[in-house]
């Protein structure tokens, strides 16, 4: 369908509605209260923009106003904006019960994350006994290129995008040569339908990863587990948990046949 | 026929910014009308849904795609909710009072006396789930986090409208007698309900689109002014026996007492750099 980019009303319809939704999302992810111009800087829109917005926000609810701060956050009527619609039908709740299962029996810390800018959102997040130690929670953020979510989610690029993503990260993570890591990612997704990173992240834990295919959000999420790496050496990673977690993968996607 | 689904307030904004609002608006409308039954909505079904033309409907929603709150199925004119509307919704999640409050008592609670409890709390014409517990085995009633319960006709809806003044009540109550018209049954079941809550603080309906589904509401009166309702969902076995009625009873008992526990509960609860909202959410159906 064609799109008409050069009419003006067109694009100040889709600059308000852009603007808005860059407000909502400076919010995220701890709805920390911001004033308008802390807002002001955090989405680049200028002061009057922001308090246009905001007072709009407000009266339909998707704000809260804090008068003893003079500051906005999210209001539990941004919880209607999709939540509901889609957590239902969402493969974390319906894949929930398994990674629980699994994190239990394989005693380590399983992960259902989407990438989000730079980073792997950790969105369903289950730990067995023996994982306590490793600082990942729900909303966990993850640098994009250290971890192995990351890089399996970085592997299932098209190239031209890959390339993109590359030369983005190169800017943004200048000088740590990542670029072949990477590439060793690849090839382990290559063979092996997974990949594996060393202390990347955090020290003494190791991670292994594997995309998920859903039919209705293909190349977004992710599964991948973390073990403290006195338990599971670089060999264990490859040799036992890299097919633990396929075999994990597979029993989901088998859930979520229609 | 198409009807618009969203209704704006622009008597007190100047003529050249009714319409960028409007596409605001019109935008996050977009996001509310996808429904959890649906896999994906062609844009032929959102434009309709929205009252607009499929045109606009794609401006919209290739702006919600940019965003990361929809996503395009590849080679299709099909759209699914994405990523964005679960980062939003954890946001609002992570520092709700009341999710905070509410939470670590759903579960005792459906422990004990089974079925599905959750904490709601108005929104527009609905009430909305903000937190709920389901009991072990027991089938989801798929009123999910997010969800949105009808207020007009369930017990959730009624346990709130029982707890405003009497100005909102009867602007409440002449907007159904408008809206639902040769239905008096709707209102008998409203003022049985305000009855039951005046005796009782509990009142019970059965789900208006699962007669199997009874549900059962309760106020609660949060320290910042909101009112919240706890609710619970149960399935009605085919032979309604008396001891399972005993059993309902009971529980109708443990619901308000749940509801005065997330009271006090919600006095103690401190998320960090959290404050009571100004106002609560409009309250007038629109």
């Amino acid at each position: 369908m064609v799109f008409p980019n050069q009419d003006e009303s067109y694009s100040k319809a889709v600059r308000v509605l852009s603007r808005g939704l860059t407000l909502i999302r400076a919010f995220c992810p701890r709805n920390r209260p911001l004033n308008n111009g802390e807002l002001s800087v955090a989405t680049g829109l200028t002061r009057p923009t922001v308090s246009r917005i905001t007072a709009t926000l407000t009266r339909t609810g998707y704000l809260d106003y804090l008068p003893n701060q003079a500051r906005y956050r999210l209001g539990e009527a941004a919880l209607a904006l999709g939540f509901g619609a889609l957590s239902g039908q969402d493969i974390r709740l319906r894949a929930r019960e398994r990674l629980q299962r699994f994190a239990d029996r394989e005693d380590l810390l399983v992960v259902l994350g989407t990438r989000d800018e730079m980073t792997m959102v950790c969105h369903e997040v289950c730990r067995g006994r023996g994982a306590l130690t490793i600082r990942v929670g729900a909303g966990s953020r993850l640098l994009l290129p250290y971890s192995a979510m990351g890089r399996a989610w970085i592997n299932s690029l098209p190239l031209s995008a890959r390339h993109t993503l590359l030369d983005e990260i190169e800017s943004t993570f200048p000088g740590q040569n990542l670029r072949a890591a990477i590439d060793e990612a690849d090839e382990q997704i290559r063979k092996l339908g997974f990949c594996v990173t060393f202390s990347s992240l955090e020290p003494d834990v190791n991670s292994v990863a594997t995309m998920v295919d859903h039919e209705h959000a293909p190349d977004q999420y992710v599964l991948g587990c973390s073990v403290p790496a006195f338990r599971y050496p670089p060999d264990r990673c490859r040799e036992e948990l890299g097919p633990r977690l396929l075999e994990l993968r597979h029993a989901i996607e088998q859930d979520l046949q229609p | 026929m198409r009807r618009p689904k969203f209704q704006t307030r622009q008597d007190d904004l100047p003529a050249n910014l009714t319409s960028q609002i409007d596409s605001l608006q019109r935008g996050l409308e977009v996001l509310r009308c996808f429904r959890s039954t649906d896999t994906a909505l062609e844009l032929a079904e959102v434009a309709n849904r929205m009252g607009l033309s499929k045109l606009t409907t794609l401006r919209l929603l290739e702006t919600l795609e940019q965003h990361g709150f929809v996503l395009r199925l590849k080679g299709t004119d099909k759209f699914v909710l994405h990523v964005a509307c679960l980062i939003v919704g954890q946001a609002v999640l992570g520092s709700s009072v009341i999710v905070k409050a509410g939470s670590p008592l759903l579960k005792p609670f459906v422990d004990r006396w089974g079925g599905q409890a959750m904490v709601c709390v108005q929104e527009r014409l609905e009430m909305l789930v903000l937190s709920q517990a389901t009991a072990h085995g027991v089938t989801s009633s798929g009123l999910g986090v997010g969800m949105r319960i009808p207020l007009i006709n369930t017990a959730m809806g009624h346990a709130w409208l029982w707890s405003q003044p009497s100005q909102i009540q009867t602007t409440w109550i002449d907007r159904m007698r408008s809206d639902h018209k040769g239905q008096g049954a709707m209102l008998s079941n409203l003022y049985r309900s305000f009855q039951s809550l005046e005796e009782k603080r509990v009142c019970q309906t059965f789900s208006p689109e699962r007669p199997d589904l009874i549900y059962m509401a309760s106020p609660v009166n949060l320290p910042n002014g909101v009112i919240a309702v706890v609710g619970c969902v149960h399935s009605q076995s085919v032979n309604y026996i008396e001891k399972e009625s005993e059993q309902l009873r009971n529980c109708a008992i443990a619901l308000t007492q749940l509801a005065f526990q997330l009271q006090d509960e919600a006095s103690r609860v401190r998320i960090p750099n959290a404050a009571a909202p100004h106002k609560q959410l409009s309250h007038k159906p629109k």
